[in-house]
């Protein structure tokens, strides 16, 4: 088990970002948090976590998608998992999934936002034992 | 970039003093010596203007001016002929043409004419680009909106589920009963953002940019599947009735599955215990048509003008129970008018409603 891991939450919500770090919390993550693109990506550079927790629409529609790209084009960078959380969905008027567009879109794993605690701890583990 | 000039014209002579005055000038030139040629030289090199001699052997200037219309009508075309008439140039301008030089003229004259078409030419492009933009913003606009209404009712979910799963202490049971009754609330408002969201989209008119042929039948099996569990949830009986060799319609499919889906739904939903649902699908002339009948409330006279209107809900003892965001058939309707098709109602109270679905075939669109 993997429990000392450091995960990054990229969220421009503080709600949602307050209730998931209180469940990581719980389970002896440790847990950093960034609201944009720019304050993402100093993040992830500064304090290299094990994990990155991704909403896709912050300031801009596509930020999370143009942070995935620059972290799966950046040798160094590349190895950190990332999870997608989003509320987007064909319903929003994006259609992607890792499955059929992994070409552009690299995360490792997709959620839908609200996600089930448990679910999400289980996917958490499942990229971080990769 | 170096304009692309086509000359269309029988006199070889002609052909080329165009030539000569318009490369003397920087414009890339090409000639064809009738309609046929032209035609196919325009598929080729896509010029930016046409000049078109009205008289010519085998096809005439004017049916090839319509003709240029149909392959591009942002190709900016201009008329030369040596037969100048008011009606002929009547004629041309009705046909698009932009111009008209009557012979013979000089290469200044031609020159003029020329900058003028592609200085026409280029607001053209520019005024297309724009309504693209246009169409495009507000497009990302519907889904900001769309996002920001969402995203505050998404983080009280997920305040939910967390409490729920106990990681903010011990919830006791009474409270989460009620947790959980103020998340399905939630739900139901999610649930109205993404039918505007939809109605907003059939609106913006991207709907017909996914259009392809579509085979009714498995849709309304797709739509019929995903009802199913409601369907045994109010012990209703979905049945089907389709015809053999439907004709494909002309359509985006997810949409065709959505206004179907939204009618089942709502012939399982004002049903009675044990009633049925008969879907049944027949041919029309150039039509075919889907007809979704039920056993249920039915809907009185008085409010059937309404039920297609944005946000109108039946309100009687027997509804009370029923929540929805009063936007399905609307959206329906929407759906089916976007493809050209229309939607009709019968009801009578107590006994049971029939809607019919009326869409085109694929073949006979255009």
């Amino acid at each position: 088990m993997n429990k000392k891991a450091k995960i990054l939450i990229v969220d421009d919500d503080l709600g949602y970002v307050r209730s998931i770090r209180e469940v990581l919390e719980s389970c002896q993550y440790s847990v950093e948090a960034a609201h944009n693109r720019e304050s993402a990506m100093e993040k992830i550079k500064e304090t290299k976590p094990d994990l990155i927790l991704l909403d896709i629409m912050m300031d801009r529609l596509d930020d999370g998608l143009t942070i995935c790209y620059k972290l799966k084009h950046d040798p160094q960078l590349r190895k950190i998992p990332i999870l997608t959380i989003s509320a987007v969905t064909e319903k929003t008027g994006f259609k992607f999934s890792p499955a059929t567009d992994g070409e552009y879109f690299e995360a490792d794993d997709y959620i839908k936002k609200p996600v089930k605690p448990s679910d999400l701890l289980k996917r958490i583990e499942k990229l971080l034992n990769w | 970039m170096k304009a692309t000039i086509l000359v269309i014209d029988d006199e070889q002579a002609m052909r080329d003093s165009c030539r000569q005055a318009l490369t003397k000038d920087g414009y890339l030139t090409e000639t064809a010596e009738d309609g046929d040629s032209g035609l196919q030289k325009i598929k080729q090199i896509k010029p930016d203007l046409v000049l078109v001699d009205l008289k010519m052997p085998g096809m005439s200037g004017m049916e090839l001016l319509e003709k240029i219309h149909d392959i591009d009508p942002n190709i900016v075309s201009v008329v030369i002929t040596g037969y100048a008439t008011i009606e002929s140039a009547v004629d041309a301008m009705k046909r698009d043409a932009y111009d008209f030089l009557p012979k013979p003229f000089t290469p200044d004259q031609l020159r003029i004419v020329t900058r003028r078409g592609l200085e026409r030419r280029a607001l053209a492009l520019e005024a297309a680009k724009l309504q693209q933009e246009k169409q495009k913003m507000r497009e990302n606009f519907i889904t900001l909106v769309t996002h920001q209404l969402r995203s505050p009712l998404v983080s009280i979910q997920q305040y939910f589920e967390v409490i729920l799963e106990g990681f903010a202490g011990e919830v006791g049971s009474k409270q989460k009963e009620m947790i959980e009754d103020a998340s399905k609330r939630i739900n139901e408002l999610l649930k109205l953002i993404n039918d505007w969201l939809n109605m907003s989209r059939i609106e913006a008119g991207t709907l017909v940019e996914k259009f392809e042929s579509v085979d009714l039948a498995p849709v309304l099996s797709e739509a019929m599947e995903l009802l199913e569990p409601l369907a045994k949830d109010r012990k209703v009986l979905l049945q089907r009735n389709f015809c053999q060799g439907l004709p494909t319609v002309l359509g985006c499919k997810e949409s065709l599955k959505q206004a179907l889906a939204n009618v089942i739904s709502n012939a399982i939903i004002y049903n009675r215990e044990g009633g049925t649902v008969t879907i049944s699908t027949k041919k029309q002339d150039h039509h075919l048509v889907v007809e979704i009948s039920d056993t249920g409330i039915g809907i009185s006279q008085e409010n059937l003008p309404f039920i297609f209107d944005e946000f109108f809900r039946v309100k009687s003892d027997k509804t009370r129970g029923i929540t929805g965001s009063g936007l399905g058939l609307a959206i329906t309707k929407r759906i089916i008018e976007a493809h050209n098709g229309s939607i009709k109602v019968e009801s009578s109270l107590g006994v049971g409603s029939t809607f019919s679905i009326n869409l085109p075939k694929a073949n006979v669109e255009r």
